[in-house]
């Protein structure tokens, strides 16, 4: 989104309120939801449950090309 | 004091995050209780070439403006400022308590952190802003 793009959503934008504007945006309104409900010790559990899984999957994933012969994604 | 996107996720945005950004007095003698804090987890300077661990020695008055460490347990960034606020003392004033797991911690308030997101401007920073400014009136509509 170009700066120009960016200031026509604002004007678009203008009278929405928050949660309209966000989902307009693209974001996804029942993650907040969720977010939300959690206490600070289950949001940031949450947290790393969740990165561990994306490097989990992001593992096997090289580990699949690799036995392909496919080239390596960069991990962490 | 928490600061970064972890504060972010905290007060109710979705955007995950790998790193810790806490805000900190920069002086030497609050470096030297970080260092103590972190030595075990082999610190070393994430952002120079060639791993420089970081050092009780390193530790001079005024020496570090931030630290950008990376840890056995992932990285943290001690940073001196946060813009669109200022130094820890600044951000004392839009900071809060948080109870987690058996610890009391400060952290960013929802509108510290969007005065943060939106005076860094980033399209990430934006993304967060317009999710925080979501969940801030789900929260007034839940009361």
């Amino acid at each position: 989104m170009t700066i120009a793009e960016f200031e026509d959503f604002l004007d678009a934008t203008k009278h929405m309120t928050a949660v309209q504007r966000a989902e307009a945006y693209g974001i996804d309104i029942s993650l907040i939801d969720e977010n939300l409900r959690l206490t600070p010790t289950q949001k940031i559990r949450q947290n790393d449950i969740a990165l561990n899984q994306a490097e989990a999957l992001q593992a096997a994933l090289n580990q699949t090309r690799a036995k392909s012969g496919i080239h390596r994604l960069p991990t962490r | 004091m928490l600061c970064g996107g972890l504060a972010a996720f905290l007060q109710g945005s979705s955007i995950l995050t790998r790193d810790v950004d806490v805000v900190c007095d920069m002086g030497s003698a609050n470096i030297r209780r970080l260092f103590e804090a972190v030595k075990d987890l082999h610190p070393y300077h994430r952002m120079t070439p060639g791993r420089i661990p970081f050092t009780l020695e390193q530790i001079t008055p005024q020496l570090f403006q931030n630290l950008y460490l990376a840890t056995d347990w992932g990285q943290l960034d001690c940073l001196g400022n946060v813009k669109g606020i200022g130094g820890y003392g600044e951000c004392l004033k839009w900071s809060e308590p948080i109870e987690m797991a058996g610890f009391t911690m400060m952290t960013l308030t929802l509108e510290g952190i969007l005065i943060a997101k939106r005076a860094m401007g980033r399209p990430r920073d934006l993304q967060a802003v317009f999710e925080l400014e979501a969940a801030r009136e789900r929260k007034i509509n839940q009361h």
